[in-house]
């Protein structure tokens, strides 16, 4: 006799990927918030036991659901936090606001958030049937975009390392804002080159000739500001 | 890749180095150093994003 509780044939699919969505948010906030308080001086063997028991937890909730859909579930994420919050039980000194380093707060925070709104949305559902030959793609893709975007990445992270060698705060903070944003801007520039190469409608230029014009007073803008840092002065950093 | 491409390639790294020297110029003080390696960055990614769409297929 069929259970109801078990998932009906054609939502197969999508039984578990509601755990496996939960897994990375969970895992990090568990290694942001749970591992640094077993681990500390002030741990016993129960808060590690509890803390290895609350991952394993996480991990094992996605076989729990493909078998007992719901209610494995459930018992997967539940026993998660509820052993978490057991090693934040035993070891509330880790929680301190003395010992808790503020971007450690905020990251932990956004972890335990974002585990907590995967964990409420509906999951994904897989549309294609495994029987059914995979449909053709529209056009061809360049292999050179996974290049792009890696190095508009690369430049972005590479970016965020400036502000680490500063000593005021103050000025960091401001150097971390500023390279964001140019990682922000580099990465999107990047993005629209990408996406500049395919014959798209969205991407075509209906009006060449005034951007060709505009982009032409631009580069004429760009040289001007180089020839002015030339006879000023301004040098390259070391 | 056609030729506007490269260019607007060349604008996007060279925004890169732009934003690099201005961020390195905030770390040494150098604040108007730094805004004007930023507003050389700024400008070559305006020129580079005006490049790209006149390059589009059309």
């Amino acid at each position: 006799m069929n259970n109801p509780d078990l998932p009906r044939e054609d939502e197969r699919g999508a039984v578990g990927l509601a755990s496996i969505q939960a897994l990375a948010p969970g895992f990090y906030a568990w290694a942001v918030t749970v591992l640094p308080a077993a681990w500390s001086r002030a741990s016993g063997p129960t808060a590690k036991l509890c803390a290895l028991i609350a991952a394993l937890s996480l991990a094992l909730s996605i076989v729990a659901e493909r078998r007992f859909a719901q209610a494995g579930r459930f018992a997967g994420v539940w026993g998660f936090v509820l052993f978490s919050a057991f090693v934040w039980l035993l070891v509330p000194t880790s929680m301190g606001p003395f010992r808790l380093d503020p971007w450690r707060a905020v990251a932990g925070m956004l972890g335990w958030g974002l585990f907590a709104f995967v964990v409420a949305a509906p999951s994904t559902r897989s549309r294609i049937e495994p029987t059914e030959a995979p449909l053709p793609p529209r056009t061809k893709v360049f292999r050179t975009d996974a290049l792009y975007a890696l190095c508009a990445i690369a430049v972005a992270v590479v970016l965020q390392f400036i502000a680490w060698s500063v000593a005021s705060p103050e000025r960091a903070l401001l150097i971390r804002v500023v390279t964001l944003g140019a990682g922000l801007i580099i990465i999107g520039t990047s993005a629209l080159l990408v996406a500049a190469r395919y014959d798209r409608p969205a991407f075509r230029a209906p009006k060449r000739r005034p951007l060709l014009r505009s982009a032409a007073i631009t580069v004429i803008l760009l040289l001007l500001l180089v020839a002015v840092g030339a006879i000023f002065g301004v040098r390259l950093p070391d | 890749m056609q030729f506007v491409d490269a260019i607007a390639a060349a604008l996007t790294i060279a925004s890169a180095a732009a934003f690099w020297a201005g961020s390195s110029a905030l770390a040494r003080a150098e604040d108007l150093q730094a805004l004007y390696w930023l507003v050389v960055g700024l400008v070559a990614v305006r020129g580079a994003v005006q490049l790209s769409k006149t390059g589009a297929k059309g």
